[in-house]
């Protein structure tokens, strides 16, 4: 039987991406989000299938997006636009799995969400999916000591591209302390704020 | 007369080793359901199960899942609405029909996850016509 994980694992840049919540279902997941191991989110839509062929297009997004597509706030044409400049096309034929990256203008309009229409949501529908988006965008900030031979200063940091952004300038990590939340880059002291 | 399902679900059954329908599809009680039109026609074209719509044969790797042989239908209006909006299989805006699964028809089971529901018809029951075209208020009950 074919499954979408085991599909993923036959993408290069994608292979330790596993499905995570199913929005829309038809005889197969029609919208849905995965997560990869950094446990970055991403919006997938099955937009094709027939006897020789099915097409998935997936984007890293964020939770903002996916909250507001679920609340009704943007449409669905425009939570897939929105998110990472760059999307995955997923093709799976009886030869293998294909994907290839594509900026959003180049993909094809016929396998796209109808512009202009929302999900629609009734009372109390996604519920469930909107409090676990919720809960996993909570803002977390950890303090980051970083040390630049004798300077040594703690900043906020909220995210990964945030600390590393800090950290292409001139600071490196004082390594003396340990988060898992920034394990590739090395240790860092934190405090939950 | 005798209701029985389509004779290549023994063979596919045979073949991919599956039960077709699943041994927990239900015939009981009647659901009201709702179905997207492909023809935009209340016809027998827009009720063929998947299998039979994509000519005799399933979506690629999808052979042994009892779900290619059913037909798609959905609980709720919203669901099928939906389905539509997303996937530009079926036209935009697509007619939807509203009717009622019932025994004499043949077997259906609910998705835990969603209103769709995969429906098995038994073979030569003409399911399009215990359908109606869904009234314009209809499409926007539930919407906020």
């Amino acid at each position: 039987m074919l499954v979408l994980n085991d599909i993923f694992k036959d993408i290069d840049e994608l292979e330790d991406l596993r499905l995570d919540l199913i929005l829309v279902e038809d005889v197969r997941p029609i919208l849905f989000t995965c997560l990869d191991e950094s446990k970055n989110i991403y919006l997938g839509l099955c937009s094709f299938a027939n006897n020789e062929r099915i097409l998935w297009h997936i984007t890293k997004t964020n939770y903002d997006v996916l909250i507001a597509l679920l609340s009704d706030e943007i449409t669905i044409y425009d939570a897939f636009k929105a998110g990472s400049k760059n999307k995955y096309m997923i093709t799976y034929t009886e030869l293998g799995v294909d994907c290839k990256k594509l900026t959003f203008d180049l993909l094809k309009e016929e396998y796209l969400p109808v512009k202009g229409e929302y999900m629609e949501v009734e009372d109390g529908e996604y519920d469930c999916e909107l409090a676990e988006f919720k809960k996993r965008n909570s803002v977390k900030c950890y303090t980051a000591t970083l040390n630049f031979y004798t300077e040594t200063k703690t900043v906020l940091v909220r995210s990964m591209s945030h600390l590393k952004g800090l950290t292409e300038s001139r600071w490196n990590f004082d390594k003396t302390s340990n988060h898992k939340e920034f394990r590739d880059y090395g240790r860092i002291k934190t405090s939950k704020i | 007369m005798c209701k029985k399902f389509p004779a290549y679900f023994q063979s596919v059954s045979s073949k991919y080793n599956i039960e077709l329908p699943p041994l927990d599809a239900v015939n009981q009680p009647p659901v009201e359901v709702y179905r997207a039109c492909p023809t935009q026609k209340i016809e027998k074209a827009s009720f063929l199960n998947s299998y039979e719509e994509h000519n005799f044969e399933t979506v690629v790797g999808e052979e042994d899942r009892p779900s290619s042989y059913s037909l798609s239908v959905y609980s709720k209006v919203s669901g099928v609405r939906r389905f539509t909006k997303i996937t530009r299989v079926y036209p935009h805006p697509c007619l939807i029909a509203k009717g009622c699964l019932e025994s004499c028809m043949g077997k259906w089971k609910f998705s835990p996850r969603s209103s769709h529901i995969d429906f098995w018809q038994y073979e030569n029951v003409p399911v399009w016509e215990y359908f109606n075209e869904c009234e314009e208020g209809e499409l926007n009950v539930g919407v906020k």
